[in-house]
C-alpha cells in the first residue's frame, strides 16, 4: 500500500488509516491525519526530510519515517 | 461587587489566545507563532464595573490527552473544575481540529464560550463559520471575533458578562470525538479549505531546496549587523549617563563621615560594575529581542526548525532545538527554559545541554570588540559588514559543535534515536509591531536584565574586593592571575584571561571589562569604548591575533554564566547541570590548547 511518504510536494491523497507501528499515532489523529481525511504535499525542507503536508486547513512538518506509516488509498 | 470569577483561556496552539488574553486583560504577555509558546500560564485581572474577573492564559493544547507537559497543565487545571467559565479560543481556518478540543473541555465542563479568532482571515479564504448552528447543536455561547480588533474584543467581554453558570455536562456521552467533531464541522463550516497559495510561494522561498540555507545565513548575519551597529551608540550614550550619577554620588558620599573604603566598594565596585553591565548589556538585547520575536511572529520560526531538522534528527535530537539555539542567541538561560517545546525528555536534555555553544547576547559585544580590534582594519560601513560576517562563522562554529556535542550524547549518556516529529507551521501572519515591542522588552529584555543586575552588584564587590586588598603589596587578584598563568598560556591565553572568565562567571559581559581592570591595574573594572585604546592594553599585555582567536574559541566554549547553571538545574537537576558545565569546558580546552599548539609550531 502506498504511504503518505510517497507523496511529493504538489501531490496528494486520501488517508486509508495510520498504522499501529506509528509511536505518535495519536498526536497526528489529534491533529487531523484521520482515516478518509485528504492531505496535500505542499514542500519538503532543503535536505528532504521532513515535508510538510496540508491537511484539515494547516500544515505540519512530518518526518519521513513518521509519514511511512501512514496508509494511504492506491487508486486516488 | 459580586465575588471574584474565573476564567480560563484554552485552545490549540498559533489560534490567537494569548492576543485575546491580552486584549482583554491589558497585561503584556508574550504570544507568538511558535508552536507551544505558552510554556508558561500567564494570569491576568479585569472587571467590567459589577463583576471582577481572574484569567488564566492555559498552554497551547492540541487534545486534553496529554503528549507534552503544556497540554498536562492544560488538562490538569480543566479537571480541577477551578474555572468558572473556560473560554475556548478557535482558528475559524482550521476549525475541525479546534473543535475536537473544544468537545474534550465540554466532556468534563458545560461553562465554555467558543471564542472563533480569525473570522476576516477564513472569509477570504472562503470558509465562512454558522456560529448560531454551532450554539444549537451543542449547546453552548459562541462568540466570532478578529482579535487584533479592538472592537470585536468588547464582544467576548460582553459574552463573558452575562454568562449564566451550568452544572450539566452535556457531551458525556460523546465516544468518538474525531467523528463527532467531523460530524459537527460539515454541518457548520462552509466552503472548502484549500492550501493558502501564497503561503506557498513564501514557503518555496523559505524552505526551498537551493534559498533555504542562504537566506537563513542572511538573515542570520543581518540580525548580528542592526544589532552590532544599532547598540553601538546607545551603550555609549549609557556609559556617560552612568558615569555623571557616579561621580554624583561619590561626591555625596565622600562629603558623609561613611569610610572611604566603604565609599570605594560602593562606588567604584558595586554600582561600577553593575552600571557597566547595564549600558553593555541592555542596547543590543532591546535590539536583538524584538527581532527575533518579529521573526517568531511572522512565523519564520518553525520554518528554521523544518529546514533544519534532519541535521538534528541525524544527530539524535529534535528540529525544535533549532529554535532553543536561535533564542540562545539572546540569552542561554532564557534558551534552557525554552527547551520545554520539545516533548522527549531525552531531546530536551541535549537541546538543554548543548545550549551554551550558542554564544549569547553577553559574549557577543565582547566577540565583536575582539574581532574589529584584531582582524578589521578600518571602520567603514563594509568594515562592519565584515565583522558580521567573520561573527557569521564563529557562530556556525558554535552551532557545529553543538550538533557534534548532540551527537556524541545521544551515542552515550543519552542513548537513544530520534523518533518522532509533528511541528505546525502556522500561516505567515502580518506581524502586531506594537505587541512585539512592549512584549520582547517586557517580557524577555527587562527580565534578563533584572536577573543580570541581580548578579552583578554582587560580584562587582568581590571583583573590587579583590583588586583592592594587599598582601605584601600585591593586590589578591594578581596572585590569582599568576596562579592560573601556566594553564593560561597552554591554552593560548593567559592567567589575567582565565581569571576573568572565572570572575566573569555571573555574567559574560564582564569579562573583558575585569581583563582591562587588571591590565592596566585599576581599582574598579573598565568599560573601554574607544577600540584603538583598548587594542593599545592588550598588545602591551601581549596579546597577538593567535590569543585573540584563542580569546573567541574560548569566549564560545567555556562554562555557562552562573543564570545559565541555576537554570539547568532547576529544569533537569544538579547532575546535569554539572555535566552541561564540565563538556563544554573540556571541549573548550582542548580546541584552544590546539590552536595554541599548532600556532606554536607553525611559527617555530
Amino acid at each position: 500500500m502506498k504511504t503518505m511518504k510517497t507523496l511529493f510536494p504538489g501531490q496528494k491523497g486520501r488517508i486509508f488509516e495510520i498504522s499501529e507501528q506509528c509511536l505518535i499515532k495519536m498526536r497526528l489523529s489529534d491533529l487531523g491525519f484521520t482515516p478518509e481525511e485528504t492531505v496535500f504535499c505542499l514542500t519538503q525542507s532543503p535536505l528532504g526530510d521532513p515535508k510538510a503536508y496540508f491537511v484539515k486547513g494547516a500544515v505540519y512538518a512530518v518526518r519521513n519515517n513518521d509519514a511511512d506509516k501512514i496508509l494511504l488509498y492506491d487508486n486516488d | 461587587m459580586n465575588d471574584i470569577k474565573t476564567v480560563a483561556f484554552a485552545g490549540n496552539p498559533n489560534v490567537g489566545k494569548s492576543t485575546v488574553f491580552n486584549a482583554i486583560t491589558g497585561l503584556n504577555q508574550h504570544t507568538g507563532n511558535w508552536t507551544g509558546k505558552t510554556v508558561e500560564t500567564a494570569v491576568g485581572q479585569y472587571n467590567d464595573g459589577k463583576t471582577a474577573f481572574s484569567c488564566i492564559d492555559l498552554p497551547g493544547s492540541y487534545s486534553l490527552i496529554p503528549c507534552s507537559a503544556e497540554e498536562e497543565v492544560t488538562r490538569d487545571y480543566i479537571n480541577s473544575g477551578k474555572a468558572d467559565i473556560v473560554v475556548c479560543v478557535c482558528d475559524a481556518t482550521c476549525f475541525e481540529r479546534n473543535l475536537t478540543l473544544v468537545l474534550q473541555i465540554l466532556k468534563i465542563t458545560a461553562n465554555i464560550i467558543i471564542c472563533i479568532n480569525f473570522n476576516e482571515e477564513a472569509e477570504k479564504l472562503g470558509i465562512k463559520i454558522d456560529e448560531e448552528k454551532l450554539s444549537r447543536l451543542l449547546d453552548v455561547k459562541t462568540v466570532k471575533i478578529n482579535a487584533r480588533k479592538k472592537s470585536d474584543i468588547t464582544l467576548l467581554i460582553e459574552a463573558i458578562r452575562t454568562f449564566r453558570k451550568k452544572s450539566e455536562v452535556s457531551c458525556a456521552e460523546i465516544t468518538d470525538i474525531n467523528a463527532k467533531a467531523k460530524q459537527i464541522a460539515e454541518e457548520c463550516v462552509y466552503g472548502e479549505i484549500s492550501p493558502r497559495s501564497r503561503d506557498r510561494r513564501i514557503d518555496s522561498i523559505l524552505t526551498g531546496k537551493y534559498t533555504a540555507i542562504p537566506l537563513m545565513t542572511v538573515f542570520l548575519a543581518l540580525i548580528f549587523w542592526l544589532t552590532l551597529v544599532g547598540s553601538n551608540y546607545p551603550s555609549e550614550l549609557l556609559s556617560r549617563a552612568f558615569g555623571i550619577i557616579q561621580s554624583s554620588i561619590a561626591q555625596w558620599l565622600l562629603n558623609s563621615p561613611i569610610n572611604d573604603t566603604i565609599c570605594g566598594l560602593i562606588i567604584s565596585g558595586i554600582f561600577g560594575t553593575t552600571a557597566t553591565v547595564i549600558s553593555v548589556m541592555l542596547p543590543p538585547m532591546a535590539i536583538f529581542f524584538p527581532l527575533f520575536t518579529l521573526l517568531e511572529d511572522i512565523g519564520y520560526l518553525p520554518r528554521i526548525a523544518f529546514n533544519l531538522d534532519k541535521c538534528f534528527h541525524k544527530c539524535g535530537s529534535c528540529g525544535k532545538q533549532a529554535l532553543t539555539v536561535c533564542m540562545g542567541f539572546g540569552c542561554n538561560a532564557a534558551a534552557v527554559i525554552g527547551c520545554r517545546i520539545i516533548d522527549s525528555p531525552r531531546e530536551r536534555l541535549i537541546a538543554v545541554i548543548t545550549n551554551s555553544f550558542v554564544p549569547c547576547n553577553g559574549r557577543f559585544p565582547t566577540l565583536i570588540a575582539i574581532i574589529t580590534m584584531f582582524f578589521i582594519s578600518d571602520g567603514t560601513v563594509f568594515s562592519s559588514m565584515f565583522s558580521a560576517l567573520i561573527l557569521t562563522v564563529i557562530v556556525l562554529f558554535g552551532i557545529i559543535i553543538s550538533f557534534a556535542v548532540s551527537k556524541l550524547l545521544s551515542k552515550t549518556l543519552l542513548k537513544g534515536k530520534s523518533s518522532s516529529f509533528v511541528l505546525e507551521m502556522p500561516p505567515f501572519r502580518k506581524p502586531q509591531m506594537k505587541n512585539i515591542i512592549v512584549r520582547s522588552l517586557l517580557d524577555r529584555t527587562l527580565k534578563v536584565l533584572i536577573r543580570a543586575i541581580a548578579v552583578a552588584a554582587p560580584t562587582g564587590a568581590i571583583i573590587w574586593l579583590t583588586a583592592n586588598t594587599e598582601i605584601n603589596g600585591q593586590t589578591i587578584i594578581s596572585y590569582i592571575c599568576r596562579f592560573f598563568d601556566p594553564i593560561g598560556y597552554f591554552l593560548g591565553l593567559d592567567g589575567t584571561v582565565l581569571t576573568s572568565f572565572l570572575l566573569g562567571l555571573p555574567a559574560n559581559e564582564i569579562v573583558m571589562p575585569i581583563t582591562s581592570m587588571i591590565y592596566s591595574a585599576s581599582d574598579t573594572i573598565v568599560d573601554i569604548g574607544d577600540l584603538s585604546v583598548l587594542k593599545q592594553l592588550l598588545v602591551q599585555n601581549g596579546w597577538d591575533p593567535v590569543m585573540a582567536i584563542c580569546f573567541t574559541l574560548f569566549s564560545l566554549l567555556h562554562w555557562p554564566c552562573a543564570t545559565t547553571i541555576a537554570t539547568i538545574k532547576k529544569e533537569a537537576g544538579f547532575k546535569w547541570a554539572v555535566l552541561s558545565v564540565i563538556i563544554p569546558t573540556v571541549i573548550g580546552f582542548a580546541v584552544c590548547s590546539a590552536v595554541s599548539l599548532t600556532a606554536k609550531i607553525f611559527s617555530m
